[in-house]
């Protein structure tokens, strides 16, 4: 896999790439900003480009600013975007502005290999990857805090791993649960929420990251 | 008489204290609080017995002028004429009284009484003694020399030019020495009597019936023209007057054209008679009662202002919080009558006295020429100033009273202007203070976020690395991922005391301001000197902030001056320590919101100290602190 890293804190940058590179990744240029990215995903199109949120100058946003640019050219290019913090703010932003692919995890995960590998592949892949942690909090945080009430245990555990991107067949092997149940709570969670159910994983995604955004 | 002497020497300037002004300042003027010293109190007491005994007197001599029988020496009046002369030498009495009873500096009271008792002594005439009648015939004409005396020293009391002094010592003259040159030459037992007998004129020396005559003539033509010439004095005071004085004046200038008329009438009548027998039935002595009517009325005036003071107070609360003196001047103007009063107003130590107009007030140039009142903090500095025409210095409790009512006014605007600038002041420094501390939050959280959480990520994943090639039995990257590890950790720890001593330097609290800074010099890259001279210890706070301004001050030298050198000065001055920090660098720091030099300003503000920076472009930085230290 060609890669492109951008992440402003050296001993972490370095060590992805080390990581990476250990792993049989080619890491085709780094940077410790986002200055020169856009010019540079032109220039050499890779595989997937690994993005740290906060970044020089201001420290801020820098990071989804320049994934969004990257989507608007590259709509079927895969982007992970690491957050240290657990902010569903960013998701918001990351989903509102460009529709598509969402790849966004938190730096912890790195450290997890093959957690982190499957999600770089499922991105590649054409399927969105949104951290656990982050979905949780969203869940936590919902404004639809009645309807969510109205779930039950399983179904509410079905739409968490909706959220983080998995499949059907992904949701029913962690929960070890039939396909067919998965699909009937899946279609239950989609009608107590009041959805139009989506066949497409990685519409489902969207829609219920957005539900429970707004 | 040595009090109003006293006062008039006084520049009619006084200082008003503060916020409290004196007791003895209060009483000082406040003739009714019995705070007053215990002379005063006799003077007082003196001053009343003296009142009541002229009043006695006064009515005795007022019925005796009505009941004494007349003797065949002179006519006897018809009863009209009687109670007329009466009733005019009683309303001279009566308003001298009313005048020295409100205004017992004013010495017009007194010279009126004088008139009152000159004017009665022709009554002496009707007294079978040969004194008695000396003394009449000398003292008749005097009651007309005393009311020019008024009429020239009015509304003041007192002479007040060398050109009023020769006018009223020449009346005298005139009147009492021509009239006794006359008596030297006239033999009353002799002369013209009304129906002979008449007791003898003791100065009577030599009989010269014809020269008695010519003197006699003399001295009626001289009164007249005495009293034409007062009218025509007032007149011209009149016009020369203030308007403020001319309020005061106007019933005296209208009252000395009767006087004078009367004069005219009753001189023409005698004129060419040997002896003013007729003293009794005067036909224009009714034109008199308009010199007591007209001077208590011009006094009355004055003391009017009194009743308009009441309004002034009212008026002066609902004057609004605006910054114009206008409506203030026209309140002074309004009540005072005087079309000349002004305030004047300092909005800051150094600057003018202004007034409405926005015009400079000169202290030295008002003072000769309008009556001058200041208002000054209790440290003595003059922030207002009342001008006014100097004549109400007449009525001297009105100006207090006015001076008071203004200065709780103006002092009570200004306290509350105070108090709205301090607030400003304090919710802005709030709102830095809430901005600093959010931005130093932010900073805080930054530096662990950026320094700390990641590198422990990245430590992280790379044990995870390592547990990957031990597992995979790959010991020399192992080996070599393990030398990362530790060099991160130690890289960590290094980061970690940095941020901790930024936050706050162990050895400050631990060792004192000395060692701290002595720190801050072996660490900085600058050739830095310390010239301190500190106790041991300082109160925590003032430690703290002396530090950060010099840690702040370094940094500024180091990253925005260029400084090569740097010099700090610390000691103590009295219970203020004062720290300089002095470099070497480019100079023109300025001072901004959310600016280092702000956030530093605001730091000393809030332990209530001073900070002061002096930095010219191109020729380095000087910051001066001063901290407060009294604990």
């Amino acid at each position: 896999m060609r890669i492109i890293v951008a992440e402003d804190h050296v001993f972490f940058r370095e060590g992805l790439v080390n990581v990476l590179t250990d792993f049989g990744h080619d890491v085709i240029a780094q940077f410790p900003d986002t200055e020169m990215l856009a010019e540079q995903v032109c220039a050499d199109v890779p595989d997937l480009v690994i993005l740290d949120v906060r970044m020089p100058p201001t420290h801020t946003t820098e990071g989804l600013k320049a994934a969004q640019q990257i989507r608007a050219s590259f709509p079927e290019m895969g982007i992970l975007v690491l957050s240290a913090h657990v902010e569903t703010q960013y998701l918001g932003k990351l989903i509102a502005d460009s529709p598509g692919y969402i790849g966004y995890i938190l730096k912890d995960r790195v450290a997890n290999f093959d957690e982190f590998f499957r999600f770089t592949r499922d991105i590649i892949e054409g399927k969105s990857v949104i951290d656990q942690t982050v979905v949780k909090d969203l869940l936590n945080r919902a404004n639809n805090r009645a309807a969510l009430a109205r779930l039950t245990d399983r179904e509410r555990k079905v739409l968490e791993l909706m959220a983080t991107g998995r499949s059907n067949k992904a949701i029913a092997g962690r929960l070890s649960l039939s396909r067919r149940s998965v699909e009937s709570a899946v279609s239950d969670v989609f009608n107590k929420l009041d959805l139009p159910d989506r066949e497409d994983d990685q519409r489902r995604v969207l829609a219920v990251i957005t539900y429970l955004q707004s | 008489m040595s009090e109003s002497a006293l006062n008039r020497r006084t520049p009619r300037t006084f200082q008003t204290g503060g916020r409290t002004p004196p007791l003895s300042k209060v009483s000082s003027w406040s003739l009714d609080t019995s705070l007053w010293t215990r002379s005063k109190n006799s003077v007082k007491t003196l001053r009343g017995a003296t009142m009541i005994a002229l009043c006695l007197v006064g009515l005795g001599v007022s019925v005796a002028s009505l009941v004494m029988p007349f003797p065949p020496w002179v006519p006897q009046p018809d009863k009209i004429s009687l109670v007329l002369f009466t009733s005019c030498g009683s309303a001279f009495l009566l308003g001298g009284l009313l005048i020295s009873l409100w205004r017992p500096k004013n010495k017009i009271g007194v010279l009126m009484i004088a008139a009152s008792f000159a004017w009665f002594s022709v009554n002496l005439f009707r007294v079978n003694s040969n004194l008695a009648f000396t003394v009449a015939a000398f003292s008749y004409i005097l009651y007309l020399a005393i009311i020019e005396h008024m009429f020239i020293v009015f509304p003041y009391g007192y002479i007040r030019s060398a050109t009023d002094r020769t006018l009223v010592i020449g009346t005298y003259c005139w009147c009492l020495g021509l009239n006794a040159l006359g008596m030297l030459v006239w033999d009353s037992s002799h002369d013209d009597c009304f129906n002979g007998g008449c007791p003898r004129n003791l100065l009577g020396i030599y009989r010269d019936p014809a020269l008695n005559m010519t003197i006699g003539r003399v001295l009626c033509d001289g009164s007249c023209l005495l009293m034409t010439g007062t009218l025509f004095l007032v007149a011209f005071r009149w016009r020369q007057a203030t308007v403020a004085t001319r309020r005061i004046m106007t019933p005296v200038a209208l009252g000395a054209i009767p006087v004078a008329a009367g004069t005219l009438i009753d001189q023409g009548i005698q004129y060419g008679t040997a002896w003013p027998s007729d003293l009794w039935s005067q036909p224009g002595q009714w034109l008199l009662l308009a010199v007591p009517a007209s001077v208590l009325l011009g006094l009355l005036r004055l003391r009017l202002g009194h009743a308009a003071l009441t309004e002034l107070v009212v008026q002066l609360s609902a004057l609004s919080q605006g910054e114009s003196l206008e409506p203030l001047r026209q309140l002074l103007r309004k009540t005072l009558h005087d079309p000349t009063a002004d305030f004047g107003y300092r909005y800051s130590k150094s600057a003018p006295l202004l007034n409405a107009d926005g015009h400079v007030i000169d202290l030295v140039m008002a003072r000769s020429r309008q009556g001058v009142h200041e208002l000054a903090d209790a440290d003595g500095t003059v922030y207002g100033v009342l001008l006014y025409d100097p004549i109400l210095d007449e009525d001297p409790r009105l100006v207090r009273a006015v001076v008071e009512a203004v200065k709780f006014t103006v002092q009570n605007k200004r306290l509350e202007a105070e108090r709205q600038a301090r607030l400003k002041e304090i919710q802005a420094l709030t709102v830095r203070m809430v901005t600093a501390t959010d931005a130093e939050r932010r900073r805080i959280e930054r530096n662990l976020h950026d320094g700390g959480q990641q590198t422990l990520l990245a430590l992280g994943f790379l044990l995870a690395l390592c547990h990957k090639k031990a597992s995979d039995g790959d010991l020399s990257t192992l080996l070599e991922l393990l030398n990362n590890a530790s060099k991160m950790t130690r890289s960590m720890v290094d980061e970690l005391r940095d941020f901790c001593r930024g936050m706050h330097p162990t050895i400050l609290s631990e060792a004192g301001l000395e060692a701290a800074l002595e720190s801050l010099r072996q660490r900085t890259s600058l050739d830095m000197s310390l010239d301190l001279l500190l106790p041991e210890r300082l109160p925590a706070l003032a430690e703290t902030t002396a530090y950060f301004v010099a840690s702040e001050a370094l940094a500024n030298a180091t990253k925005h001056a260029h400084a090569n050198v740097v010099t700090i000065r610390a000691l103590m001055e009295g219970a203020e320590l004062v720290v300089e920090i002095k470099d070497d660098g480019v100079g023109g720091a300025t001072f901004h919101d959310g600016g280092g030099l702000q956030g530093l300003a605001d730091r000393v503000a809030a332990v209530h100290g001073q900070f002061q920076v002096h930095s010219p472009e191109g020729d380095g930085t000087r910051m001066t602190v001063r901290i407060p230290c009294a604990s």
